[in-house]
C-alpha cells in the first residue's frame, strides 16, 4: 500500500509475487501488497473471484502457487503450526456443528494454542475471554448450548472464538454474510475498536461496499479476470472507470452528510473546500479514519477540489500541490 | 484436572460411579447359581464366571463408548459410532478370517496355545476395523452430507456379511457354530484366562483417550479451525483411527458384535453433563459406557432361565433412546443432514 503509518513502520504482512488456486489453476496471478498493524484491508470481488482463496493462503491452510507471504520478515512456511496459531487467527464461512459445547466453551477453544496439555485455563485465559465477552457483549449467551442459537449469534461466538486467540492479525471470511444491519454497525465498531486500540491488522472479505468504506484503510478488489487493483476505497469512487460499477454495486454515501468543512485529523487542521458532497463526505472519511496516522505536529491545510478535477492542497508556508488520489493525501500529510 | 470440575458434575459423577458399583455387585449376585460365600462352588463361580463378566461388561461398555465419541468427532457427525458406521462389520469380517478363512494356518500348533489363537483373533479384528475406517476416512474427503457416511457404513456392513456368507458356505459346522455364537454378542465368552488380555489392551485405550481431551475439542471446530489453532491434523487423526480400531477391534473380538452402544452413550452423557466437552465427556462416557453394559448384563440375568441375547436387549432398549434424542431437537436434527 502506499501510505505509512510513520516513518519508522514497517509492513507487517508482506506479500510478493503470490500466485493463489488450486492444483496449477492459478485464480490470481503476481499479487504484491504491504499491510499494517492497526489497518483495515478489504477484500472485494465477486464470487469465485478467489477472494477466500487468498484469505486460506494467506492463513496457511492452502500452500501458494508461487511468490512469498511474510509475516514480521518471516515465511509462512517457516512457522511452526503452533507459532502460526499465535500471529494468525481466522474466522471461515464454515459453520462446525459443535455437539453440545457451552458458548463459554466455545470461546475458550481459542486460547488452544497457548493453554497446557490438559487445556485448562490459567487467569490471563479467563482475563481474555472476559474481555471478548464484554466487546462483543454476549453476556447473555456464554451458559447457552452453541447449537441452539440463531445463526447470527453463532457467528458472533464464533468470532468471539477468533478473538480469544488473541493474534496480531485476524483473518475474517465474509464476516457480515448473516448479520443485519444494527449488528453490521455493531460489527463495524468492534472492527475500528480492535484496528485503533489493539492496533490489530485486520484482513476480510466482503461484498458490502458500503461497509467497506465506512470500516477499510484500504481495499483489495479482484475483478473476474484475475486483476486486481488495491487503494484507498474513497480512492475507487475518485476513479470514474470504477465510479459506476461501483455505484451499481452499492457504493451509496448520500445519507448523513453532516460535518464541517473544518475539523482536526490527528494534529492537523484541515479545511476541505470542496465542488461536490460527496467527494468531500469521502475525503473527510478518509482522513477522519487514518487520524492516528497523521502527523501530531499543529499545521493546517486547505484541501480543494473541483469536480474532475485533482486535488489541491495548501498548507501554511508550502506552496499548493496538484494529488489525484486520497491515498496520496495521506502520503502527503504524513511526511510533510 | 479434578479442580476444574463444578461441584454439580461432580456429583454427577459420583452418582455414577456409585450405581456402576452396585449394578456390578447386583451381577455378581444375581445367576442360576445361589450366592453363599460359605460355598465352595459360589467362589468358583464368582472366580470363573461372574468376575470376568462384571469386568468384561465394564470394560467393553467403557470402550464402545469411548470409541463411538472418538468417531463422533472425528467425522464431527453426531450419528458416527463403531456398529453404525461399520467398522463393527469389519471387526467381523476379520474374525470370520481368522474363524472360517485361513485353513492354511498351522492349526494344530496354534490350538496348543491358546493365547496365540486369542491373540490371533483380537489382531484380526483389530485389522478388520482398521481397513473399514482407512476407508471411511478416505472417502470422508470426497463427500459431503452426513448422511452418505451413514449409508457407507451401510454398505460396509453389507459388503462384509456377504463375504461371511460366502465363507460360511465353504466351512465345516463346528467352525460355523463358534462363528455364529460368537456373532450373538456376549459378556461372558472373556474366560479369566483371557481377561489379562483383555483388561490390559483396553485399559491401554481407554487411557490413551483420556489424553487427546485437549485436541479432540478443537477438532469439533472442524479442520481447518482445528489447524490454524495449531493442531496438527495428519497426527491426530491417525492417533484416532487407530486407538479407534484398537477399542472397537478388542471388544468386538472378545464380546461379538454388539449394537448401538458407541452411538448412544455419548448422546446421553451429553445430554446428563451438558458439554461438549472432551475433558469431561471422556470419562462420563467411559462410566456410563459400563452403565449400560452392565445394565444390560443384569437385565438379561433377570430373564433367567432363558438369558436374552445382549443385541437384543440393547436394540430395544437403544434404538428408541436414540430415536426420542433425534426427534427431540428439530433444529439439530437438520444439521444431522
Amino acid at each position: 500500500m502506499s501510505f505509512k503509518v510513520n516513518n519508522a513502520a514497517e509492513p507487517v504482512l508482506e506479500i510478493s509475487k503470490l500466485s493463489i488456486g488450486y492444483e496449477k489453476k492459478p485464480i490470481l496471478k503476481d499479487l504484491n501488497l504491504k499491510a499494517f498493524k492497526g489497518e483495515i484491508l478489504f477484500v472485494m470481488g465477486s464470487n469465485g473471484s478467489g477472494k477466500s482463496t487468498l484469505l486460506k493462503t494467506l492463513s496457511n491452510l492452502i500452500p501458494p502457487l508461487s511468490g512469498s507471504v511474510s509475516l514480521n520478515g518471516k515465511e509462512l512456511k517457516d512457522f511452526s503450526s503452533l507459532g502460526f496459531a499465535k500471529e494468525i487467527s481466522i474466522l471461515l464461512t464454515e459453520r462446525p456443528n459443535l455437539n453440545s459445547m457451552k458458548v463459554k466453551e466455545v470461546l475458550a477453544l481459542g486460547r488452544f494454542p497457548y493453554t497446557s496439555f490438559w487445556g485448562s485455563l490459567g487467569s490471563k485465559d479467563e482475563n481474555i475471554i472476559n474481555e471478548v465477552i464484554e466487546l462483543l457483549k454476549i453476556q447473555n449467551l456464554i451458559n447457552k448450548n452453541y447449537d441452539t442459537l440463531s445463526d447470527g449469534q453463532k457467528q458472533k461466538v464464533l468470532l468471539g472464538r477468533t478473538l480469544t486467540q488473541d493474534t496480531p492479525l485476524i483473518i475474517l471470511d465474509e464476516p457480515t454474510s448473516f448479520l443485519d444491519i444494527p449488528r453490521k454497525i455493531e460489527f463495524l465498531e468492534n472492527l475500528k475498536f480492535l484496528a485503533k486500540e489493539k492496533n490489530k491488522m485486520i484482513i476480510l472479505s466482503s461484498h458490502d461496499w458500503d461497509f467497506a468504506l465506512k470500516a477499510s484503510h484500504s481495499l483489495l478488489f479482484i475483478g473476474k479476470d484475475g486483476k486486481y487493483k488495491k487503494g484507498f476505497p474513497e480512492d475507487f469512487y475518485f476513479n470514474k472507470d470504477l465510479k459506476e460499477f461501483l455505484i451499481n454495486e452499492g457504493f451509496n454515501i448520500s445519507n448523513e452528510l453532516s460535518h464541517d468543512s473544518t475539523f482536526k485529523a490527528g494534529g492537523l487542521k484541515i479545511k476541505l473546500n470542496f465542488e461536490d458532497r460527496v467527494e468531500k463526505e469521502l475525503t473527510f472519511k478518509a482522513l477522519d479514519k487514518r487520524a492516528t496516522f497523521l502527523k501530531k505536529i499543529d499545521n493546517s491545510f486547505i484541501i480543494s477540489k473541483k469536480k474532475d478535477q485533482p486535488f489541491l492542497i495548501q498548507g501554511t508556508n508550502i506552496s499548493s500541490t496538484k494529488i489525484n488520489e486520497v491515498s496520496e493525501i495521506i502520503e502527503y500529510l504524513s511526511n510533510s | 484436572m479434578i479442580k476444574d470440575l463444578p461441584k454439580n458434575k461432580f456429583l454427577l459423577f459420583l452418582t455414577m460411579i456409585l450405581s456402576l458399583i452396585t449394578l456390578s455387585i447386583f451381577v455378581l449376585i444375581k445367576g442360576p447359581i445361589p450366592f453363599n460365600l460359605d460355598d465352595p462352588l459360589t467362589i468358583d463361580v464368582l472366580k470363573e464366571i461372574r468376575i470376568p463378566k462384571v469386568l468384561t461388561a465394564i470394560l467393553a461398555g467403557a470402550s464402545l463408548a469411548t470409541s463411538g465419541l472418538l468417531m463422533q468427532t472425528f467425522f464431527q457427525n453426531p450419528l458416527a459410532g463403531p456398529f453404525v458406521l461399520g467398522i463393527q462389520s469389519g471387526s467381523s469380517l476379520g474374525v470370520a478370517f481368522w474363524v472360517l478363512g485361513l485353513k492354511w494356518l498351522p492349526w494344530s500348533i496354534i490350538e496348543r496355545y491358546p493365547i496365540l489363537e486369542r491373540l490371533g483373533l483380537t489382531f484380526s479384528s483389530m485389522i478388520g476395523c482398521l481397513s473399514i475406517l482407512f476407508l471411511l476416512m478416505f472417502l470422508s474427503f470426497r463427500i459431503s452430507g452426513k448422511l452418505i457416511l451413514l449409508i457407507l457404513g451401510l454398505v460396509f456392513s453389507y459388503i462384509s456379511s456377504g463375504l461371511i456368507n460366502i465363507m460360511s458356505l465353504l466351512s465345516k459346522a463346528n467352525e460355523l457354530k463358534s462363528f455364529f455364537l460368537w456373532s450373538q454378542g456376549s459378556f461372558h465368552r472373556v474366560s479369566f484366562d483371557d481377561l489379562s488380555i483383555f483388561i490390559s489392551i483396553s485399559m491401554m485405550g481407554l487411557a490413551l483417550s483420556l489424553l487427546l481431551s485437549k485436541p479432540l475439542n478443537i477438532l469439533l471446530l472442524g479442520d481447518r479451525y482445528a489447524q490454524s489453532s495449531g493442531l496438527s491434523i495428519k497426527k491426530i487423526k491417525t492417533a484416532l483411527i487407530f486407538l479407534t480400531a484398537i477399542l472397537s477391534g478388542l471388544v468386538t473380538s472378545f464380546c461379538g458384535p454388539v449394537a448401538f452402544l458407541g452411538v448412544l452413550v455419548p448422546h446421553l452423557a451429553r445430554k446428563i453433563f451438558q458439554t461438549g466437552d472432551h475433558k469431561i465427556l471422556l470419562p462420563a462416557v467411559m462410566i456410563l459406557g459400563a452403565i449400560i453394559a452392565l445394565l444390560s448384563e443384569a437385565l438379561s440375568s433377570l430373564t433367567d432361565p432363558i438369558a436374552l441375547p445382549l443385541n437384543a436387549i440393547l436394540g430395544i432398549m437403544g434404538f428408541p433412546v436414540l430415536i426420542v434424542f433425534l426427534l427431540r431437537n428439530k433444529k439439530q436434527q437438520e444439521e444431522y443432514l
